[in-house]
């Protein structure tokens, strides 16, 4: 039995219309799992729901604003026995934090540890109802290093990241599993404007060991790895996808 | 099964690949090699027991892949030196390692002595090193693969109850070790990264698995309320050896029930 296969599994992706949600979702299918692809974003999510069948796989498609909870709580009860939720919506202002105002800070904050919060409280209760699975939650490198302008979203990927882990310590009885991954710098239509900038796009390939941007299936992938059996054993870990940004001090690339 | 589509059949598989397990004549070593064999890789197994090698050889070649089992004990750089030679020359690559080789020796560190110390870090450190240069050198020639190394939790918490200074060092070391390889090869084509398994029955923590007490203090403090089971290792090794982590380097994948969270 291959470990990493999720036949016959349902899963949903809260986030599936767009970039990084969207590569976890194929990568879902492409294991397959039958995947509900959620999205504020119908539209979106249904174009992601329709290339995952295009491929051959199984998927559904529905609106789905992460910060509704009761919402949320009716859409994941309709789909039956769940193997596994991710969730990937986020949002960056970037400004400096002497220049933050009270409604960005308020709006960063409640959607990106709102969401989370949102995801594990219903998430969590109908999974530990049901004896088990896994909650996949999105943090970031920025959980761990930070840049001058990214200090909220920071805050909230770090907040992130412990509100993974202190589910897994809560949850941890119950069969249900908590881990949250931690892209680096991802090629996605959020960061299209980064990657236009010639520098900008050069000195964040530069300080990977990589020496380049990821992909979205390639965090699509360990996405799948999380939900999937092949991870029974991890919990409350936060995986790190970054091509080694955090594991190396790389601002500078001295000449050979 | 029919293949899936965009190749995901081939991102978690290791088919026509060539991997190398250390400390593979025991406990989680066996996990290893029969994950890698099973996910499609030729497998050579060593150990410095060479009776126990053959018979994990058999196996994998009864499932079907090749294996070829070289005694090596890693401490010693002549030793590893033969084991590449070996491998090079029956597959002519090698794409995957899995550095695994280790031992410990728990005493109270006022009563450790130097002896042991010294023992102890020449396996789990000095041997790692001494197999990712070696084997790092083949790959970097290659221009690709993938080095898994075996650390611990105990390489980024401490143990206390179970006493071992040495081994906490030595997986502390490889941890490090493996961002620095990193961040030294990765651009070049072969990644970096290691497993910290949390508890798990092995040989190694035979004692610890014979006494009530000891299964009790596991289950009350790991968040999972158990010890692992040797097979969850798999997943996590195929993970970080295929090109399922391509974007993945310089990391330490915690397989640990939640051990360190808490």
């Amino acid at each position: 039995m291959n470990p990493f296969r999720l036949d016959g599994s349902t899963v949903a992706v809260i986030g599936a219309g767009s970039g990084i949600g969207e590569g976890a979702a194929e990568a879902c299918g492409r294991q397959g799992a039958i995947v509900a692809c959620f999205d504020v974003n119908l539209l979106a999510a249904q174009a992601t729901a329709d290339r995952i069948v295009e491929a051959g796989g199984k998927a559904e498609a529905a609106e789905l604003d992460i910060l509704d909870p009761e919402a949320m709580k009716a859409a994941l009860e309709s789909l039956g026995t769940l193997r596994g939720v991710v969730a990937t919506p986020g949002v960056n202002v970037r400004k400096r934090l002497l220049d933050y105002q009270p409604d960005e800070f308020d709006r960063v904050v409640r959607l990106n540890l709102g969401g989370a919060m949102c995801v594990l409280q219903v998430a969590g209760r109908l999974l530990s109802a049901a004896g088990g699975g896994s909650i996949v939650l999105l943090s970031s490198i920025r959980s761990q290093v930070v840049e001058p302008g990214q200090g909220v979203y920071a805050a909230t990927k770090a907040g992130i990241a412990q509100l993974a882990r202190t589910a897994a310590a809560e949850l941890g009885a119950t069969g249900v599993r908590v881990n949250a991954l931690a892209p680096g710098v991802i090629d996605t239509p959020l960061t299209k404007p980064i990657q236009q900038n010639e520098a900008w796009n050069r000195a964040y390939a530069g300080k990977t060991a990589l020496g380049r941007w990821g992909r979205s299936d390639e965090i699509g992938n360990a996405a799948a790895f999380l939900v999937s059996d092949a991870s029974s054993y991890m919990t409350g870990a936060v995986l790190f996808v970054d091509g080694g940004w955090t594991a190396i001090d790389g601002r500078f690339d001295p000449p050979a | 099964m029919n293949a899936a589509p965009n190749s995901a059949e081939s991102l978690f598989r290791l088919d026509g690949k060539v991997a190398v397990v250390t400390g593979a004549s025991s406990g989680l070593g066996v996990v290893f090699a029969q994950a890698l064999a099973g996910a499609g890789a030729s497998v050579v197994v060593s150990a410095r027991r060479q009776d126990r090698l053959e018979q994990l050889a058999s196996q994998i070649e009864d499932g079907g892949r090749q294996a070829l089992a070289v005694t090596c004990d890693v401490s010693r750089e002549e030793d590893v030196d033969a084991l590449a030679t070996r491998a090079l020359e029956r597959f002519g690559r090698v794409d995957v390692l899995v550095a695994n080789a280790g031992i410990s020796d728990p005493r109270p560190a006022e009563q450790e002595p130097l002896e042991v110390w010294q023992q102890v870090l020449a396996v789990n450190l000095t041997g790692v090193f001494l197999c990712n240069r070696r084997f790092g050198a083949a790959m970097l020639e290659q221009g690709s693969g993938s080095i898994v190394n075996i650390a611990s939790v105990l390489g980024v918490v401490g143990a206390g109850q179970i006493p071992q200074a040495s081994y906490t060092a030595s997986k502390g070391g490889v941890v490090n070790m493996t961002r620095e390889l990193a961040a030294q090869w990765s651009r070049r084509g072969v990644r970096v990264n290691a497993i910290g398994p949390g508890w798990f029955e092995s040989e190694m923590t035979e004692e610890m698995f014979a006494s009530d007490q000891g299964v009790r203090w596991i289950r009350r403090k790991t968040p999972m309320g158990r010890p692992g089971r040797g097979e969850e290792l798999a997943g996590p090794v195929v993970f970080l050896a295929s090109d399922a982590s391509s974007y993945v380097t310089g990391q330490i994948l915690l397989v640990d029930g939640g051990w360190t969270v808490v």
